[in-house]
């Protein structure tokens, strides 16, 4: 157990026998980075100093937050760092091949054949004008040198071993006819085509369903198996590399702040940055325990029963019961097209509902028309979070105004009280007054965040719909807005439904839970018992395919022996 | 392969095979076709009508002069039946519109000759200008633009957006006297006036045609040009551009077949407006070079009163225009399936 303190010195020490065995270094580095440092045009440092090596077969995971110099790493060493961006410094070594001064005709022999990647927002890495089934053939036919009937066999097997069963289908479909997780496939298969050495992942999972996150991240772990492929794997998402990955790298602001194999990162983090990234985790994994909860007891104050409602023709919402109590926290969750959205959608008035009632407060909210629904509109007793924040405030305005334009469409004049309650409203969600005067554009993401739910909080609601407040955000200021939004339940008796696809925040804040899956609740009940012990298999697959930190996962048999 | 750990359908969909997607693709192409045509009819309909309206509120009446000045009311009033003119309105346009599409577009007034035999004597004139114009900007603007965006930020972008922006400034007929003041005058190698047909001598209608379709194209090579290279731009910076450098294509491939077929569209568009311009610039273009074009023909026939030729050149031009839209709408539907999804 003593090798557990520190990961590298005792890594030596185990190697050190295997060395009488095999006289040279384990493998020659299949990718060697060397003091990488990459540039803005105007001089600033986007990334410094960042070494690491990865051994053929290896598979390396590069964890941080958005704008920590990840992506950039691999995108330098795929030579398509975004224009302006240089490499100033350092070298990158690629088997026997420097890819740092690699002329334009060497690169295309590497690309694609020995070195490939996918990316974030897979569907926009597909030209849209053309059927993805002939983008997999020019892949492969510039690849390796085949025909057209062995090239287009080539794809549609490829396509079978992603795990499409209509691939006869798919390859003739556009790219915009995909799902994310579909399109994430094709480029997979696209990736793997020619047989690559290594294949970078650059948050290639992000933004996707829990259980397509799953499906996908155990695709490219089977082909890595099967295909001896060496992987980097980059995510903001601590849990999700340390699943498939036996080495980590932990990036901040340009610079590795740790680095390691996985196990003795996660047991025994180096910097104070990685130590608040698993313990973010730890405090909203599923397996941890949930704030105290409130009786559910209580005279419901938003009531729906045996909700329809849908787009046209189409149903999305199919017979929904819910119920809420004052302070209570409901979670919604369920995958992409499950109808979460729309349920809120249709609770706070914007689609009209097919049949069943949604009362608030004892009163009738479905199908109110102009007047009484603009006046419960003003009234403010419902508000809305939206997902994206930055979209959802207008880039024009102030905070403050944005904040008060309710109060001030509520027909309230006095000056000194809108202040006020601008001053109260930041104040509960910790935002700095002297913010309140930037435009959107001029706030983090965090910060954005808080000023929409500022501006829900100062027309004083009873009830807050939540649509993924917590998904744009990284893992420290996730946990800032969960546990603001807990002390409004608890404090001033805020009733929220909240949508999250990460079902360690559901799990952190919700009182009760309800899962929603094709547009029917399947199961509902406390949090934590839904969570723990999840009746409707649906529920099961979902919770299954959430990722954990591994060491939790190996805590057991976590004695280090030999890597 | 048996190498499916889990089933894991990606989506559990009904069964789908590339015979029904085929079919689902072939029949949004036709909607889109079928839109296309559903707008351009009404407009032609809008068009011609109003084209029609513009001769009844011109007040030319045709009976008087053709009964002379002598003639007795009764007299004319006969003229104004035997011409239908004593009709309401909505009939005459009716009985018009009636003959337009039968390819009757009404006799002159002025000679009697019926003005669809007009127009065809004069329609290849202007068609050869207003196509060689078309051709040179095509060839031109898009090359330009295609040189400028590849190159964006460059020296050579910059010199292309400086030569647009100042070339699309200046009026055709300007163009036209600095070709003619270098080309006639100075060097002596093209005619300033006059036109040969193609088929008697193919490089006398070369050699006449040349300087009228270049002093009209320039306007659509510097328009064509500034579009491309903003399309091009945009298009390069997307990231399925990153995604198949990645993939290891090659810089032409990845240009010519995926970067040009999604940054077009707006150039397509552009080219679509221009063809109106062309076809106006003619009149003054066919004035300026002393050709008896279809724009010089409407634009005496207009001086003269002559109604139904004036109208019968509205309407060709209309069809031309209305033609040439619908093909790049069409050619846009093709190219890029996901904007036409949208509408």
């Amino acid at each position: 157990m003593t090798q557990a303190h520190s990961g590298l010195p005792a890594d030596n020490v185990v190697t050190l026998g295997i060395r009488h065995r095999r006289p040279e270094p384990p493998a020659e580095p299949l990718l060697s980075v060397r003091n990488l440092h990459v540039v803005t045009a105007q001089g600033r440092e986007l990334v410094r100093d960042v070494s690491f090596e990865l051994a053929a077969g290896g598979t390396l995971g590069i964890v941080g937050e958005s704008g920590s110099g990840k992506s950039l790493t691999c995108r330098a060493i795929l030579d398509v760092l975004p224009p302006g961006l240089n490499v100033a410094s350092g070298s990158i070594r690629f088997g026997d091949v420097d890819l740092s001064r690699l002329d334009a005709a060497s690169w295309k022999d590497l690309r694609g054949k020995a070195l490939s990647a996918v990316f974030q927002d897979p569907g926009s890495y597909l030209n849209p004008s053309i059927p993805v089934g002939r983008q997999l053939v020019e892949a492969i036919r510039a690849t390796l040198r085949l025909g057209r009937t062995a090239a287009r066999d080539r794809a549609l097997e490829l396509l079978r071993q992603v795990g499409f069963e209509d691939a006869d289908a798919v390859y003739r479909q556009y790219p915009f006819e995909l799902s994310g997780g579909m399109a994430q496939r094709v480029l997979i298969a696209i990736a793997i085509c020619a047989g690559p050495r290594l294949l970078i992942a650059d948050e290639a999972t992000t933004a996707l369903d829990v259980t397509v996150q799953a499906e996908v991240l155990d695709l490219i772990d089977r082909l890595r198996r099967e295909q001896a492929l060496t992987l980097i794997l980059v995510s903001h998402d601590l849990a999700v590399v340390s699943q498939i990955c036996e080495h980590v790298i932990v990036m901040r602001d340009g610079a590795i702040v740790d680095a390691g194999p996985t196990r003795s990162v996660l047991g025994n983090p180096q910097s104070a940055y990685t130590r608040s990234l698993i313990e973010d985790h730890a405090v909203h994994t599923i397996d941890s325990a949930r704030p105290a909860s409130v009786s559910g007891k209580r005279t419901p104050l938003l009531a729906v029963k045996g909700l329809h409602a849908g787009y046209g023709i189409r149903t999305v919402i199919e017979d929904v019961d819910l119920e809420l109590a004052p302070g209570e926290i409901l979670g919604l969750i369920g995958e992409t097209g499950s109808g979460k959205t729309t349920l809120l959608r249709t609770i706070l008035g914007l689609i009209p509902t097919a049949s069943g009632t949604i009362e608030l407060d004892g009163a009738r909210i479905d199908g109110l028309k102009a007047g009484p629904l603009r006046e419960l509109r003003r009234s403010g007793t419902l508000q809305y979070v939206f997902q994206d924040p930055l979209r959802s405030l207008d880039p024009d305005l102030t905070i403050a105004a944005s904040v008060t334009e309710g109060l001030h469409l509520r027909g309230e004049t006095d000056g000194a009280s809108i202040a006020q309650a601008l001053g109260e409203a930041l104040q509960a969600v910790g935002l700095d007054a002297a913010l309140a005067s930037r435009l959107p554009r001029h706030l983090s993401g965090g910060q954005r965040q808080r000023a929409v739910i500022a501006r829900a909080l100062a027309l004083a609601p009873r009830v807050l719909l939540l649509d993924e407040p917590v998904s744009a955000l990284d893992a420290v200021n996730r946990l800032h807005v969960l546990k603001l939004l807990r002390g409004l339940a608890q404090e001033k008796g805020i009733a929220q439904v909240f949508i999250s696809h990460d079902l360690g925040s559901v799990a952190g804040i919700a009182d009760r839970v309800a899962v929603l899956y094709r547009g029917r609740i399947v199961e509902t009940g406390p949090a934590d018992q839904v969570l723990a012990s999840p009746s409707h298999p649906y529920t099961r697959r979902l919770l299954a395919a959430a990722p954990r930190l591994s060491a939790q996962r190996s805590e057991a048999p976590a004695v280090f022996t030999a890597h | 392969m048996t190498t499916i750990s889990e089933p894991a359908p990606p989506q559990a969909a009904p069964i789908v095979t590339g015979r029904t997607i085929r079919l689902r693709h072939g029949k949004a192409l036709l909607r889109h076709v079928g839109g296309t045509l559903g707008i351009t009819l009404p407009v032609f309909f809008i068009a011609t009508l109003i084209t029609f309206l513009l001769g009844v509120v011109s007040g030319l009446d045709p009976a008087a002069g053709i009964a002379g000045d002598a003639a007795s009311p009764e007299t004319v009033a006969r003229i104004r039946a035997d011409l239908g003119l004593d009709q309401p309105v909505v009939f005459q346009y009716l009985h018009w519109i009636g003959g337009v599409l039968r390819g009757d577009l009404g006799t002159s007034w002025f000679n009697g000759v019926p003005a669809s035999e007009l127009i065809l004597q004069r329609l290849p004139i202007s068609l050869s200008i207003a196509g060689v114009a078309l051709l040179v900007g095509v060839v031109f603007g898009l090359g330009l633009g295609l040189v400028a965006g590849v190159r964006h930020g460059g020296r050579l972008d910059r010199a292309i957006t400086l030569f647009a922006a100042l070339v699309s400034s200046l009026p055709p007929f300007v163009v036209a006297f600095v070709l003619i003041l270098i080309f006639s005058l100075w060097l002596g190698w093209l005619p300033s006036s006059g036109y040969v047909p193609f088929a008697d001598d193919p490089i006398g209608w070369l050699a006449a045609v040349s300087i009228p379709a270049v002093a009209l194209s320039v306007d659509v090579v510097a328009d064509l040009a500034r579009q491309l290279r903003t399309g091009l731009v945009v298009a390069l910076s997307e990231n399925y551009v990153t995604g198949a450098v990645v993939r290891g294509l090659s810089r032409r491939r990845i240009l010519f077949v995926h970067v040009l077929r999604n940054a077009s569209g707006p150039a397509l568009t552009v080219l679509a407006l221009k063809v109106p311009m062309l076809i106006g610039g003619a009149v003054v273009t066919e004035a300026i070079f002393n050709m008896p074009g279809m724009g010089k023909l409407a634009a005496d026939s207009a001086l003269r009163g002559d109604v139904p030729v004036v109208q019968g050149t509205l309407v060709v031009s209309i069809l031309l225009i209305l033609a040439c839209n619908m093909c790049v709408n069409v050619l846009l539907g093709v190219l890029q399936p996901a904007a036409r999804r949208r509408s």
